[in-house]
């Protein structure tokens, strides 16, 4: 596996994580569904390497859930994307809504996204000093990581990915700022 | 680093009253997607209190001007007291939203944004000497679009929430003599 010197993140207000949060009523057992289904949509590989739940006061339960995936673009670039709930003060509450009673729950919810693109994710140029001189240079000078087609084009692409992701679920929440108008990037 | 020029600072637009806050947010977005903005959103909250919904949004979007130059603004949106409410319009009944909402515009230019000028000390210096007495009118030109941009996003505001009609030529900055344009 590539070392974290390998992964690239762009050098402008993007490489920024996107933050939503929102404090009210929503289904959270469906927001899960919807970011697990859209990981799988877009073919991401999809994990969940870390789930807590504790019950620390009656204000409610608290929840933190990773959620990564990475999907392989080709033999030398990898994108890696991560989803992070952080939720407060759960509560179950019972709701009619358009004459049926629906189980929501009651939270402050955090959304964090980010993402990066690893290269060389096989780890084919760790193999010797040379190779690694020799990645460094292809990364540099061949592919140009800043502005060429790691930065331009590689990095665009997940980073429009990400706010897609974004607004499924600002959508989702039915937030008031909803709406994207660079739906058709990528 | 990046070298970092201000040219707008703390633009405000205050509003208070009925709008339709998810139009206003597409038509922000429109607008800096027209203007070939990168999109940026770094903070979006959204609390559901009794009195009406608090929203605080933040863009911060970006264009590359040239290899050199970045024109980036930071957009801030706060609502408070937002309430759904049905109004009529022509006849049919309309869902709008009641509130207030508060706009902070800043704008600011940077150079040399891939940091090619500062891998050593004499080309630091050089670019400060060509940024102060050669480029700087071209310096100016962009300072000039960052306003022009800010200043039509803002008419388009105040447009959309009807506090003016709308005037087909933006505001700009204060006028340059010719010899200082490009």
């Amino acid at each position: 596996m590539a070392g974290d010197k390998d992964r690239f993140k762009a050098a402008t207000p993007e490489g920024m994580p996107q933050i939503i949060k929102y404090d009210g009523i929503c289904d959270i057992d469906g927001l899960y569904k919807l970011i697990q289904q859209w990981f799988v949509d877009q073919g991401f590989y999809f994990e969940e390497p870390t789930i807590k739940h504790k019950v620390p006061s009656p204000a409610g339960a608290e929840q933190d859930q990773d959620m990564r995936g990475w999907r392989n673009v080709n033999e030398y670039v990898r994108f890696n994307l991560k989803v992070y709930l952080k939720i407060r003060d759960l509560k179950e509450i019972e709701v009619i809504k358009e004459g049926k009673k629906k189980r929501l729950s009651k939270c402050r919810l955090r959304i964090y996204i980010a993402g990066d693109i690893e290269l060389d994710w096989q780890g084919k140029f760790d193999k010797s000093p040379f190779l690694q001189q020799l990645k460094k240079f292809y990364n540099k000078y061949i592919i140009k990581e800043d502005e060429g087609i790691i930065g331009g084009v590689w990095w665009d692409q997940l980073y429009y990915r990400m706010f897609k992701l974004t607004t499924i679920i600002k959508e989702f929440l039915d937030m008031e700022s909803k709406g994207n108008a660079y739906y058709d990037m990528w | 680093m990046v070298e970092k020029y201000l040219v707008v600072d703390k633009l405000r637009l205050e509003y208070e009253g009925l709008f339709n806050v998810t139009e206003l947010y597409k038509m922000i977005d429109g607008y800096l997607r027209t203007k070939s903005y990168d999109r940026s959103e770094p903070k979006n909250v959204e609390r559901v209190r009794p009195e009406g919904k608090f929203i605080d949004i933040e863009l911060f979007p970006w264009r590359k001007l040239t290899d050199y130059a970045r024109s980036r603004i930071r957009i801030r949106i706060v609502m408070t007291d937002i309430k759904e409410v049905e109004v009529e319009k022509e006849g049919r009944k309309v869902k709008m939203n009641q509130g207030k909402v508060q706009f902070t515009f800043d704008g600011w230019l940077d150079t040399d944004y891939e940091n090619k000028w500062e891998s050593k000390p004499i080309l630091y210096f050089l670019r400060g000497v060509v940024d102060k007495f050669i480029y700087k009118s071209y310096l100016d030109g962009y300072m000039d679009v960052i306003q022009q941009d800010i200043n039509h996003l803002y008419t388009q505001i105040k447009a959309f929430l009807n506090l003016y009609r709308y005037s087909e030529s933006p505001m700009t900055a204060p006028a340059y003599r010719a010899e200082d344009r490009f």
